[in-house]
């Protein structure tokens, strides 16, 4: 159910006066699991048998999480953890009908029909990193609640951002313990975030979403150019304005939820940009894609082509992870080579350069302003299969080669 | 100075090819600019080499977190270096 509908947008304005009050901080984890089942049940409104998917997933994990928790010897820690993920995930190509993965295992007249899974890849996320820490020793207990409040927290169930679990129970423990009443100016701040977010969403974008699709100027060329062009930018504004209303929510009662935009439209290059947007989501593949990948690999090969399989692996599976559709795992694929590139490029650059050199060249703004206007380009680019079918951009393709003087068609 | 430290520290200079480089608690991937992820990954590689003990990878994602830092990965090796046999 999308944030405008009028039940979903009663709920969160009854979470921000319920959670204000002193006397529910003090009983903060019982009435926000109220507030966060209401929250998913609202989302799963129009297929309750789908509502299973997710409490199967989370009544499959908590028990391996307490065993998990009690076993001293880490390997069958890690052969729980194994078990554990395999299913899930399976489940989740299952649920997801990853059918270009699928069809290497099983007949499609096997797999159920389509399913309604919001919030389930984000799910994901939390349970791997829970999993891991504790699998890893680094989180030695979980209560039920508080499972339950962190995997289903109603500001980051739908879409983000990825919060991890220390900091969202020491905010908890801290909230509760003191029921201290948010100051107003962290109230104002967090509205005036929030207000920010509904802005970019249902003004902004709604007038990106109605340009792109307009017969703009009467030029095909141009026409192309700019619905191109604004079908990234509309991207950016719907999400990182849902983002800010979450983010504002939270902190008008309290909370600091992590950022997971930091002006992508400035990336240099594309490790610069996957620093920028969507945070949360690239610092979870770093953290437990990424850098486990590339670790075991650089044991034992040397680290440049351990660091471009890794790159081109992480890549491919966070673009996969966006989508069932193979565009997406492609999508990641081709913005693993443009880091891959791009830290091959540095490499060279470090070869040739003295150290002095080198920090001109990264202080440069004629650089800078080149670097981001390249990059730009191929992020709209990249984008383009997501706007167009095949046939279209080919279209499309032949016009930009006639207005370049080409031959086209 | 602790063995650990200047250990590291060795493993640092190496890693980023900076003999004059010198580590305090406080330093962080800020301090650093060719600290990113991968050279990150060349610095554990590198410093399990040097001490002779494995990370983890929840370990290894944890000393990238804000507020991780020189000071949290020599108290990481210490207590690894600890338990070995």
């Amino acid at each position: 159910m999308a944030l405008q509908h009028p039940l979903v947008f009663l709920l969160l304005s009854a979470a921000l006066i319920l959670l204000s009050l002193p006397s529910a901080k003090r009983r903060l984890a019982g009435w926000f699991l109220v507030l966060s089942l209401a929250f998913v049940a609202l989302q799963y409104q129009s297929a309750p048998v789908s509502l299973l998917i997710p409490i199967a997933s989370l009544f499959l994990q908590y028990p391996v999480l307490k065993l998990m928790l009690r076993v001293k010897a880490r390997p069958y820690r890690v052969a729980l953890h194994w078990g554990w993920l395999l299913l899930t995930l399976g489940g989740f190509v299952i649920v997801k009908r990853y059918v270009w993965i699928t069809d290497l295992f099983v007949a499609r007249d096997l797999l159920p029909g389509t399913l309604e899974t919001v919030g389930v890849s984000f799910l994901i996320f939390r349970q791997i990193h829970l999993a891991i820490d504790v699998r890893d020793g680094l989180t030695p207990s979980i209560r039920l609640l508080d499972y339950l409040n962190y995997t289903l927290a109603f500001w980051t169930f739908l879409a983000g951002p990825v919060q991890r679990f220390a900091p969202f129970c020491e905010q908890f423990k801290a909230i509760t313990a003191t029921g201290a009443v948010t100051p107003n100016r962290e109230v104002l701040l967090g509205l005036n975030r929030a207000l920010l977010g509904f802005f970019k969403m249902f003004i902004v974008g709604q007038a990106l979403d109605k340009l792109g699709a307009a017969a703009f100027p009467t030029q095909a060329v141009l026409r192309a150019v700019s619905a191109s062009i604004v079908f990234p930018l509309h991207l950016y504004i719907n999400f990182s304005g849902y983002c800010d209303i979450m983010i504002g929510l939270a902190r008008a009662v309290g909370f600091t939820l992590p950022e997971n935009f930091r002006h992508p439209y400035l990336a240099r290059n594309a490790q610069d940009f996957w620093t920028r947007w969507h945070i949360t989501l690239s610092e979870f593949f770093r953290d437990y894609l990424y850098f486990p990948l590339l670790t075991s690999m650089s044991r034992r090969f040397p680290a440049l082509p351990s660091m471009i399989v890794a790159t081109l692996i992480s890549f491919s599976v966070m673009g996969a992870w966006h989508g069932s559709d193979m565009r997406f795992a492609i999508f990641g694929f081709v913005h693993g080579l443009a880091v891959v590139t791009m830290l091959l490029y540095q490499q060279g650059l470090r070869a040739v350069l003295s150290k002095k050199q080198l920090d001109w060249y990264r202080r440069s703004r004629v650089i800078n302003v080149g670097a981001v206007l390249c990059f730009q380009t191929f992020v709209i680019l990249s984008f383009l299969p997501f706007r167009y079918d095949m046939s279209e951009l080919l279209a499309r393709g032949q016009l930009i080669i006639q207005l370049l003087g080409g031959p086209g068609e | 100075m602790s063995d650990v430290r200047v250990a590291l520290q060795a493993v640092f200079r190496r890693v980023f090819d900076d003999p004059t480089l010198v580590l305090h608690d406080g330093m962080d991937a800020h301090a650093i600019p060719e600290w990113d992820s991968l050279q990150h990954i060349n610095l554990i590689v590198a410093a399990e080499k040097a001490f002779g003990v494995r990370m983890t990878t929840g370990e290894i994602a944890h000393l990238k977190r804000p507020g991780e830092n020189v000071g949290t990965f020599i108290a990481l090796l210490t207590q690894k270096l600890a338990m070995k046999p």
